[in-house]
């Protein structure tokens, strides 16, 4: 199939009704949050953070799922935005893989362990203009034959302002505040985000095979956490 | 002169300087008014004006239509996008005047206000209208510079409607103030307190947005209607 959203839609359970709200989609579920004080490291992972857009956008991934940093979905994505009338080549958002050690810590607190691929941790921190469109993630590839021990999780690293839109199916995520744990259907549920704030949207993004400590983690209802 | 705005280098500081809202992310406010939901058809002046009519427009070109040359905030708003680590020549919608379509013409005159102007925006996947406040930039009052003009002093005299000409499809975004306006249906319309309530726009889904905006001189009609507004009531656009 030539549409990457089509065909991603196929496997979907998401009804992609926009008048609908569906409590099991329409969501991010909320897990706890982390305590404490990371402005400085922030402010050094948002300058040193580089910009991509959906062709450059895992430039340090050496996975079969990419092609010297390339999506292999690649003509399948950009159909998507040629067809809507986008420019494939807008930027989506910055990206920093290389955690400092207070992200990493983070990271670690969800005990995640690799599966088909090793954990996957970065800083999303999407400036003003920058647009990741609509899509549904592929990250059944960790362990295809176990999709439901997959999790991909949300910390945001600042208070939420105006002007952050992140969407899951129609629900708009705002007003949170910074430490914040999130996570999501990855498998169902349409997103998209942008800022056209005026300042940065940071979060740290952390993907992986869930662990027993990582399913007691989600067990609890509002998990404290203090980094 | 003495009725020039002294802008500095920033039109969001300017603004946000004159403006009363509260600023504050943390409070759950409404910060538009609901004023009806108009029902008729027009579907294919939507159509015509997307294949033949819209021009995209940067913040710089995007009264084009109404001024030939440099518009005269261009550089104060160039400067808050590249502050913010945006590209200043960044698309933000495709825009056309409408103002010949009898359908968008009788929309217009349900406001009852005088001198409107009638603009067709189309916001396609990945345009984007960043956080502002209006100041009516391409009006014939402010004749394509800083004076200050009777509405800045009285903001109830001059008004602008947005109205949907389309149901909400996923990942498109109206934020104004604290309230993230989204699900909305075809034809329903919205206003805001110009001068105060800040605002964004922005397409992250697959599907074009059709918006029609009109700007104008109020009435007590257009009082009226902004007092009494609510999406439950319905009025209807007649056969064109």
């Amino acid at each position: 199939m030539k549409s990457n959203l089509d065909n991603l839609k196929k496997r979907s359970n998401y009804h992609f009704d926009p008048f609908k709200t569906d409590p099991a989609y329409d969501t991010m579920k909320y897990v706890g949050r982390f305590e404490g004080d990371w402005s400085k490291e922030l402010e050094e992972t948002v300058k040193r953070s580089k910009t991509v857009t959906l062709r450059t956008r895992n430039p340090d991934d050496n996975s079969v799922y990419t092609n010297q940093g390339t999506s292999v979905d690649i003509v399948a994505e950009e159909y998507d935005v040629d067809r809507a009338g986008g420019d494939p080549d807008h930027p989506i958002v910055n990206l920093d893989y290389e955690l400092l050690p207070i992200f990493q810590k983070m990271a670690d607190t969800f005990k995640l362990v690799p599966g088909e691929r090793e954990i996957q941790s970065r800083v999303h921190v999407q400036h003003q203009g920058q647009v990741w469109p609509l899509h549904i993630d592929k990250v059944q590839r960790w362990k295809p034959d176990d999709i439901d021990s997959i999790f991909r999780f949300f910390v945001m690293l600042e208070d939420w302002q105006p002007g952050h839109f992140m969407q899951f199916g129609n629900h708009f995520l705002s007003g949170y505040r910074a430490g914040e744990i999130y996570t999501f259907d990855w498998y169902n549920v349409p997103h998209c985000t942008a800022n056209a704030g005026l300042g940065p949207r940071s979060n740290l993004l952390i993907t992986g095979v869930a662990s027993e400590e990582t399913l007691k983690l989600l067990a609890k209802p509002n998990n404290v956490i203090k980094i | 002169m003495d009725n020039q705005q002294e802008w500095g280098e920033s039109r969001w500081d300017f603004t946000k300087e004159k403006s009363n809202w509260h600023f504050d992310p943390t409070i759950v406010s409404t910060d538009y008014t609901s004023i009806c939901t108009f029902n008729g058809e027009w579907e294919q002046e939507v159509a015509e004006l997307i294949s033949t009519k819209v021009v995209p427009s940067t913040w710089a070109t995007r009264n084009k239509l109404d001024i030939p040359g440099k518009l005269y905030s261009a550089s104060k708003e160039e400067y808050d996008l590249t502050r913010a680590g945006a590209n200043p020549d960044m698309e933000i919608f495709n825009r056309a005047v409408a103002h010949e379509y009898a359908p968008f013409k009788a929309i217009a005159d349900y406001f009852g206000m005088e001198e409107a102007t009638i603009k067709f925006h189309n916001q396609t996947t990945g345009q984007q209208l960043v956080w502002h406040i209006d100041n009516f930039a391409g009006r014939k009052e402010r004749g394509n510079s800083f004076v200050e003009i009777d509405a800045d002093k009285n903001p109830e005299q001059m008004r602008r409607f947005a109205i949907m000409l389309d149901d909400w499809k996923h990942g498109q975004v109206f934020q104004l103030g604290n309230s993230n306006w989204h699900q909305w249906k075809k034809g329903q319309c919205i206003t805001w307190e110009w001068q105060d309530v800040p605002h964004a726009t922005c397409n992250m889904g697959w599907n074009d947005r059709p918006m029609l905006q009109v700007t104008g001189l109020t009435t007590s009609r257009t009082r009226e209607l902004v007092k009494s507004g609510s999406f439950s009531n319905v009025v209807d656009i007649g056969e064109h």
